[in-house]
């Protein structure tokens, strides 16, 4: 019996190769420091600056129907941070929301991982300033997939 | 000239520093003050960052009606001045930045 599939992990590390590559030029404004997901350690500088972490959040079935019993379609829900640190950030925040969205956009299936990608949102959070102006900007999306039933 | 208590705290050779307070459009003039930096770890993006939370204490009389983005130099790096908390007994606390408000 093979090992269960991983389709939301490959999903997901699909999309840090893609925002990694993402570099400043002619093509889009920044190169991001760290792409990571769910980052645990501290950031402690102006020069971890600006940096991405992917959270991938709910998934829900699309649709319930017949085939459910031996397929699932899947809309995962996944957030991206985008973290400033440093003057300038805070206005500079919207060009690093277009790379995001461009690069998203040259390909929707994530290398034929998935069927469809979908914008759902993008937030400003928090603005603070204890000795740095540090931001974030969230970007929602919500990734439409087909795996095996009952596997991940 | 009697010595106060804050002017302890105000002499370079114990605790105080020596500033260049310019107020928002206005002049600059050299202070003695108290610096302090601690570490402050702030959640943005679901991530932690340690930023240092510079603050600065410095005669109420000598800071007075100055305006956000007034700067502090110290040892060549310019800070911007943000919420002032005058303390009642001579001293006014600034909050500092590295960047602009």
């Amino acid at each position: 019996m093979a090992l269960a599939s991983i389709k939301d992990h490959e999903i997901i590390e699909a999309m840090k190769t893609r925002f990694k590559a993402i570099a400043a030029g002619a093509d889009y404004y920044y190169t991001y420091k760290h792409v990571t997901d769910w980052y645990t350690a501290t950031y402690d500088k102006v020069g971890d600056s600006p940096s991405i972490d992917i959270k991938d959040d709910e998934e829900s079935l699309l649709q319930v129907q017949e085939s459910s019993e031996t397929l699932h379609d899947i809309d995962m829900l996944v957030h991206i941070d985008i973290i400033c640190i440093g003057k300038s950030h805070v206005e500079n925040i919207r060009k690093m929301k277009a790379d995001l969205l461009k690069n998203i956009n040259t390909d929707l299936t994530w290398g034929g991982l998935a069927f469809h990608t979908t914008f759902i949102s993008s937030q400003r959070n928090v603005v603070d300033q204890l000795g740095r102006k540090v931001s974030d900007m969230r970007i929602s999306i919500g990734i439409h997939f087909r795996k095996n039933a009952w596997s991940n | 000239m009697s010595i106060t208590e804050r002017d302890i705290f105000l002499n370079t050779t114990d605790f105080a520093e020596t500033v260049v307070f310019t107020p928002f459009g206005g002049s600059a003039k050299t202070l003695n003050g108290l610096f302090w930096s601690p570490g402050e770890v702030v959640n943005v993006g679901g991530v932690d960052i340690i930023l240092q939370n510079y603050m600065i204490e410095l005669p109420s009389e000598e800071v007075a009606g100055s305006d956000t983005n007034s700067t502090v130099v110290k040892n060549s790096i310019t800070y911007y001045t943000g919420e002032q908390l005058p303390d009642g007994h001579g001293f006014t606390k600034i909050n500092l930045s590295l960047d602009q408000y």
